[in-house]
């Protein structure tokens, strides 16, 4: 009895369950899958979305839809979801086109749900972006043996982010020769931090530059020995929050003497440099003749 | 005259021979080492003050920077065999890595949290004899060698980031001499015939070896010195034991 089914798929010499390659739906902004990262400052912004469809050999059943929402991405879109134009089957052979998403108009905005205005400060909302069509591997969507299926795009999250991370710790800066090491930690949230510098001349601090969060300290080069400075930093998040300042540390570059200057003044009379002489050519000509003899094909 | 000498006798295609035994072996011309050892160079020579008991009273550059610690050297070899018979006789290419790392200090001494580091590519030529007669004739799975020939180091001093300058002169150049060399190698086939008989049929390696050796490097252009008596080379000679893996193939 258990065996029935399986002798009449044998007998039809098919199965019902096909392997097919890996149904996606890829959405990207700009280029960037995964997320989308907006401020107060992105609310007018209509931002175009990019769906692509990496599935080759499908037929689509259904249009495509696409819609966004505060909760899961289902099948189809639930009630409060803000939905856009439907790609239709014809237009679905494309494998990929736009849509815009209107920010100010997201869910995370809707008064059903948390009930924050587009330009509020300190939140973070994030809204999921959702598609899904109906496919099959035949042209046959009613088929049995090869049934039709949903298929659902890849996660992509737009994040309104008003929230500017928290401020680095800025540890002791170390001196060292011309320059200062600014070490620091940061929150996850942080993906740049920006560096402040001031200088006894200076009447307010400059930025000095930028390090990424992975980074865990910052080279400020270029300063003159036996003078103190002093130096903050900042944090500044994907969406382009920036925290307050870090503490601020001061810190006096020195000169310093590696092997190099122990070498030199100790007697050591090489020159250094990176021309040779012609003695050294010849030896470097020489192990060029003796490796081309070494690696001359084997006979 | 010397060199031009060699020059003809390493191209000369009589000497080129294959082996094979009776055993069917692949034919071997060639051989690969890889090597590690402690390398302590001896660039504080004549740079360094040293009172009439031989105590150093004032550390050279190396010792100053670094302390009297040795650095880590990996270097690896390839070999042409030209002649086999009695022993195997050829010539070889090397080249290596080693570094030191340790903390500039300031104008009074004092440590500080700037790393220094001094950096070094050994180039050598070399002739080489192994004497694996040892075991041809007699099974004694053991293969003296000697080798020499000529080096040629490149290194490089980094203060921070960057190479170090000082007096207006950039801490990077050359130095060149002779080396020699002496060791032992261990055949490790006798270990397990039968795998190395596969590693010959499968890759065509035809015996491998476990050595030691011990190296004597001049290398300080020749001794060469200012006229106030100052080396004028970065002076990289030692005196130092490697130990690796060897293939015949």
């Amino acid at each position: 009895m258990v065996m029935a089914p399986f002798i009449a798929l044998l007998v039809l010499g098919q199965t019902t369950t096909t392997t097919q390659a890996p149904n996606t739906i890829v959405f990207t902004v700009n280029g960037q899958p995964d997320a989308l990262n907006l401020n107060a400052t992105s609310c007018n912004d209509t931002p175009t979305v990019t769906w692509t469809s990496t599935t080759t050999g499908i037929y689509p059943c259904t249009a495509l839809q696409l819609w966004s929402s505060n909760g899961t991405c289902g099948d189809a879109p639930a009630s409060g979801d803000v939905t856009y134009p439907q790609v239709p089957q014809t237009a679905y052979a494309t494998k990929t086109g736009p849509f815009t998403v209107v920010v100010s108009e997201l869910p995370a905005f809707s008064s059903t749900d948390a009930g924050y205005e587009c330009g509020a400060s300190g939140v973070e909302l994030k809204t999921n972006l959702c598609g899904s069509v109906k496919i099959a591997p035949t042209a046959d969507c009613a088929s049995t043996f090869y049934p039709a299926q949903i298929i659902h795009t890849n996660p992509f999250t737009i994040i309104y982010d008003t929230k500017p991370p928290t401020a680095p710790v800025l540890k002791p800066l170390v001196s060292l020769d011309s320059e200062l090491l600014a070490q620091f930690t940061v929150t996850p949230d942080t993906v740049t931090v920006h560096a402040y510098l001031k200088g006894p001349a200076d009447t307010d601090y400059s930025e000095y530059g930028t390090v990424s969060d992975t980074a865990s300290s910052v080279r400020i080069t270029g300063l003159a020995n036996a003078t103190t400075y002093s130096v903050y930093l900042k944090a500044e998040d994907a969406s382009g929050n920036v925290s307050g300042a870090s503490n601020i540390e001061e810190g006096t570059p020195i000169e310093t003497f590696g092997f190099w200057s122990n070498y030199r003044g100790s007697g050591g009379a090489s020159q250094g440099g990176c021309a040779a002489t012609g003695f050294e050519l010849s030896l470097a000509a020489m192990l060029v003749w003796v490796g081309r003899v070494v690696w001359r094909k084997r006979r | 005259m010397r060199l031009a000498g060699l020059a003809v006798l390493l191209s000369m295609p009589a000497l080129a021979a294959v082996t094979t035994n009776k055993f069917g072996e692949s034919p071997k011309n060639m051989a690969a080492e890889i090597r590690l050892g402690s390398y302590l160079p001896l660039i504080d020579r004549g740079l360094e003050t040293v009172d009439s008991n031989g105590t150093v009273t004032t550390p050279g550059p190396y010792a100053k920077t670094f302390g009297n610690t040795a650095m880590l050297l990996f270097e690896a070899e390839i070999d042409r065999q030209l002649y086999t018979g009695f022993g195997s006789f050829g010539i070889a290419l090397l080249g290596g890595y080693t570094e030191k790392y340790g903390h500039a200090v300031d104008a009074t001494g004092t440590v500080t949290s700037e790393t220094t580091a001094l950096q070094v590519v050994p180039l050598k030529a070399l002739l080489v004899y192994r004497f694996d007669v040892l075991n041809t004739h007699w099974g004694i799975p053991l293969v003296p060698y000697i080798k020499g020939g000529f080096a040629l180091d490149h290194w490089w001093a980094t203060k921070g980031k960057s190479v170090e300058n000082a007096e207006g002169l950039n801490g990077l150049g050359w130095s060149y001499g002779i080396v020699g060399m002496a060791g032992l190698m261990f055949l490790l086939d006798i270990l397990d015939p039968r795998l190395a008989r596969d590693f010959d049929t499968g890759v065509g390696v035809n015996h491998s070896y476990l050595f030691a050796e011990f190296n004597i490097a001049e290398i300080n252009d020749f001794g060469r010195k200012t006229t106030n008596g100052a080396p004028y080379a970065v002076d990289l000679s030692s005196r130092y034991a490697m130990f690796g893996l060897a293939f015949e193939y």
